[in-house]
C-alpha cells in the first residue's frame, strides 16, 4: 500500500511533465518560421530613395518587355522580362547587393536571371561611389500586377529582426512591350 | 443406480474454448501479429515497391510536388575526336516548369535517371544550349533544358539503344527547423524515349 504522501507526490511529478509536454506541443505548434529572419520594411515607390542599414536605393526606372538583347542575341520570352534599373549608394561599408529579388502579390519570388550580370549594379558598391544598372527578372504574365522589388540588407552571421526595402514597380497594367531593349553594362560614378 | 456429479458433462469444444480463454494475454498478441504480417506477405505487402513509377509517353506531362516535367527527346552524342578517349553521352531534352514559390537554382540531383540495355546514368551535367546560357527556374516559368547524361564507358556501343528509359523521382520536404531542403523520394513516372544515334564519332 502506497502512503498518501507518496501518492500525492507522484500525481504532482506525473502533472507537472504532462503539463511541460503540452506547453512543448502548443509552442511547436504555433512557432514562427525559424529560416525566415524577421523584417519591417520601408515601402517606396519608383523614382523614390528609400535607406536601410546598408544602402541607398533609387528605382529609376521599370519596365516588362518580351525580348531582350542578350550580348547582341535577341533573347525572347514566352514569359515578361522585367528590367528595374536602379541606383544603388553605400552609406557605411561596402555592399554586395545579395539580397535582391522581385515577389509578386501572390509571393512569389524571384531572382534576378544570371544571363545579364553584367548590366546589373557593379559590386561592391563602395562607399562614396553611386553604382547603377539593371536586374532583370523572368516573371509570369499575371504576376506583373502588384511586383515589387524587394532590397535587403547583406547577410551576416546572425540575421535578426532588421528593415529592407520593397520598391512598388507600378507595372500592375500588365503591359508588356515588345520591341527589344539593349541593356548597357552596369557603371560606376562618384556620388556627388 | 447413477450418481450425479452436479456437473453437466463437457464437450471436447467446451474444453478446448476453456483452455483458450486460460491463454495469457501476450499469446493472443503474438497470434494476431503472427496472422497479420502473414496476411500482409501472402498480399505482396513486403515486395519491394516497383522503382520505375507509371509508365508514361514521350512529351506527356509529369507532375511532382514542385515541378510540371515533359520527357521531349533523347539523342546519343559523342563529340570526342580521334586522339581523346570516347565520351559518349546520352542529352534528354526536358521541358520544366516549376511551381514552387521561390526560384531555384536547379534540378535536384537525381531526379532524372537514364537506364539502357542494363545500365543506369545519373547525375547528368547541364548543358546550356544559346540563349539561355545559366540554369535557375522561376516560379510558373516554362523552360527547356537539356542534360548531359556521360556513360562514362570507352566501349563504342557497337550496338546503341534504340530507346532508353526516362525515370523520373520526386521530391520531398526535409523539414528541419533550421533550413529548408528537398530531398529526392521515390519514382514517380518512367517514359521510353526513342534515342537516335547522332554521335559525330563511332
Amino acid at each position: 500500500m502506497i502512503p498518501p504522501h507518496r501518492q500525492r507526490t507522484t500525481i504532482s511529478a506525473v502533472s507537472t511533465v504532462v503539463v511541460a509536454l503540452a506547453l512543448v506541443a502548443v509552442m511547436a505548434a504555433t512557432a514562427r518560421d525559424t529560416t525566415v529572419a524577421p523584417r519591417s520594411w520601408n515601402h517606396i515607390g519608383v523614382g523614390e530613395t528609400g535607406t536601410i542599414r546598408d544602402l541607398s536605393l533609387t528605382v529609376t526606372d521599370a519596365r516588362a518587355t518580351g525580348t531582350l538583347d542578350l550580348h547582341g542575341t535577341p533573347f525572347t520570352s514566352s514569359a515578361a522580362l522585367v528590367v528595374v534599373q536602379a541606383d544603388v549608394a553605400a552609406t557605411v561599408d561596402a555592399t554586395y547587393l545579395g539580397q535582391v529579388w522581385l515577389t509578386t502579390s501572390d509571393g512569389r519570388r524571384y531572382d534576378p536571371r544570371d544571363e545579364w550580370t553584367s548590366a546589373q549594379p557593379p559590386i561592391p558598391a563602395q562607399p562614396g561611389f553611386t553604382v547603377t544598372g539593371s536586374w532583370v527578372f523572368e516573371v509570369p504574365p499575371d504576376g506583373l500586377d502588384g511586383a515589387e522589388l524587394v532590397v535587403d540588407n547583406d547577410g551576416a552571421e546572425f540575421d535578426w529582426y532588421d528593415v529592407g526595402l520593397r520598391v512598388r514597380l507600378g507595372l500592375d497594367d500588365g503591359a508588356i512591350e515588345q520591341q527589344m531593349l539593349p541593356l548597357p553594362e552596369g557603371s560606376v560614378r562618384v556620388t556627388s | 443406480m447413477t450418481v450425479s456429479s452436479g456437473r453437466a458433462p463437457r464437450s471436447a469444444v467446451t474444453r478446448t474454448a476453456a483452455r483458450l480463454r486460460r491463454l495469457p494475454l501476450l499469446v493472443w498478441v503474438g497470434a494476431l501479429v503472427i496472422v497479420l504480417v502473414g496476411l500482409t506477405a501472402a498480399l505482396g505487402g513486403f515486395a519491394p515497391a516497383p522503382d520505375r513509377g507509371r509508365p508514361v509517353e514521350v512529351g506527356e506531362e509529369i507532375l511532382l510536388h514542385r515541378w510540371r516535367v515533359h520527357i521531349d527527346g533523347a539523342q546519343l552524342l559523342d563529340d570526342t575526336y580521334e586522339n581523346q578517349a570516347r565520351d559518349p553521352r546520352i542529352r534528354l531534352t526536358v521541358r520544366l516548369e516549376f511551381v514552387g514559390q521561390e526560384s531555384e537554382c536547379c534540378l535536384n540531383d537525381g531526379m532524372l535517371e537514364v537506364r539502357y540495355a542494363g545500365r543506369t546514368a545519373d547525375h547528368p551535367n547541364v548543358a546550356y544550349i544559346e540563349p539561355r546560357r545559366t540554369g535557375g527556374f522561376d516560379p510558373d516559368v516554362p523552360t527547356t533544358q537539356h542534360f548531359d547524361f556521360y556513360l562514362k564507358t570507352e566501349d563504342p556501343l557497337a550496338t546503341p539503344p534504340d530507346s532508353v528509359e526516362v525515370v523520373v523521382r520526386d521530391e520531398r520536404p526535409n523539414r528541419s527547423p533550421l533550413w529548408k531542403s528537398w530531398v529526392v523520394s521515390h519514382a514517380v513516372a518512367s517514359v521510353q524515349v526513342p534515342c537516335p544515334d547522332e554521335r559525330r564519332r563511332r
